[in-house]
């Protein structure tokens, strides 16, 4: 059974990643390559608001914000809550093009 | 697959004197009792629910002075600590959890607190959550709002008291559930149909049910109580990034609104069918499936939705994850 990462998508070995960590150097290869593309794309979407993200598996997504300061959050949900903290708008997904 | 070292939590749930205790008695009777622990919430100050539980459970524990989905969580994890730890020194160590929650509670907190917790991550996990329904009281269905939340959160719903009620109304009620929550199973709470339901949905390789029942939803749910929904047809996203991303963002900021998720997904990069499930804000860990064959629906998401059109979401999808060819 495979489950796919909180943080990015990818998926790993096990019941789950928080319980049991990911299986074999394929599977970590891989958590690092989607890791950098969620970063990328997350980095897109919010380049209006200045903010970019790097991704370190282990320790999740960097996130900078124009200010000066780095936040890491674990997953993707921890980080569209701390857009929220930070009073930062999220795009919304439902909006046109 | 049973992962017998991490003991499944379910959550009883139902609006107040919808059957829940009764339903439980029912279960432990029947065969739950020396294999379960129970935990039973009570809203008032003065506990009444554990005089009606006429326990076949070895280990049963009431949580007092408050809902268990706000004030009372941190009594639930130490709860639920104290039982993991006893476990190992009791003669027929249980195998599940029962959690019966009172007649308001919002279920989603009991599980954001189970996926939430550390400690409790290495010892639990979420197991199904049951919600029982009054058959004869059809119309608070309408009313109460935390009847919505527990409906829509249910993996199974138990339709209790239909001998009161007369087939009429509770067949009205079902065709009600189906379009409040068309991902749950509907039951009713004569025999062994639970046990028997909770024991497939402990031992099925992970949720491969979840695509049969998703095959089954060709309809299109008339909207009612402003509870709408859609089923997004697709092939594989184009880029996994990309959906979780707009998945978790489409949560984040529309979660409240969104009742339910759930969908099986091709993974092409891989070769495999992936299960997605969610409740509001609260996501299970997806999960690769292990199917026999490829439902016929093919790769698709289901949301249900309260005061959002659904048909938005499934233009956002279109739009923003896209789809391979």
């Amino acid at each position: 059974m495979y489950l796919m990462c909180g943080l990015c998508g990818a998926l790993g070995q096990g019941p789950s990643w928080e319980q049991e960590g990911i299986a074999g150097g394929e599977a970590r290869w891989r958590l690092r390559r989607q890791a950098a593309a969620v970063a990328t794309e997350l980095t897109s979407l919010l380049a209006s608001k200045r903010i970019t993200v790097g991704a370190n598996p282990d320790f999740g997504l960097i996130v900078s914000f124009p200010t000066g300061g780095t936040d890491i959050v674990k997953d993707l949900a921890e980080f569209w809550h701390l857009l929220q903290r930070r009073g930062v708008g999220i795009p919304d997904p439902l909006d046109g093009p | 697959m049973i992962q017998s070292s991490i003991i499944p939590v379910h959550v009883l749930t139902g609006f107040l004197g919808s059957g829940k205790t009764t339903l439980l008695n029912r279960a432990l009777d029947a065969g739950f009792g020396p294999e379960t622990a129970v935990i039973v919430n009570e809203f008032g100050d003065v506990g009444l629910d554990q005089l009606f539980l006429q326990t076949r459970s070895e280990e049963t524990i009431v949580l007092k002075s408050g809902c268990v989905c706000c004030t009372v969580r941190t009594d639930l994890v130490s709860t639920l600590l104290s039982l993991a730890g006893r476990r190992g020194g009791l003669p027929h160590p249980f195998r599940r959890i029962i959690v019966e929650t009172s007649g308001i509670s919002d279920p989603l907190p009991i599980l954001q607190t189970l996926r939430s917790d550390f400690n409790l991550l290495t010892r639990f996990r979420v197991g199904a959550v049951v919600c029982t329904v009054d058959a004869s009281q059809c119309g608070e269905i309408q009313i109460a709002r935390e009847s919505v939340a527990q409906i829509t959160a249910a993996d199974v719903i138990v339709v209790t008291k239909q001998n009161i009620a007369g087939g009429l109304a509770s067949h009205a009620v079902r065709q009600r559930l189906a379009v409040l929550n068309p991902l749950a199973d509907v039951i009713s709470p004569e025999g062994k149909g639970l046990i028997d339901w909770i024991y497939r949905h402990e031992t099925m390789p992970d949720d491969a049910a979840r695509a049969g029942y998703l095959d089954a939803l060709s309809f299109a749910p008339a909207p009612t109580h402003n509870v709408r929904s859609v089923v997004i047809r697709t092939t594989a996203p184009a880029s996994w990034s990309r959906f979780a991303i707009w998945l978790t963002r489409l949560v984040a900021v529309h979660g409240d609104r969104i009742l339910r998720v759930k969908g099986v997904l091709f993974d092409a990069e891989r070769g495999v069918w992936l299960g997605v499930h969610g409740v509001r804000r609260f996501f299970y860990p997806p999960v690769h499936l292990a199917l026999d064959r490829d439902p016929a629906c093919g790769s698709c998401l289901v949301f249900i939705t309260e005061g959002l059109d659904p048909a938005r979401i499934e233009a956002s999808y279109r739009r923003l994850v896209g789809t391979e060819a």
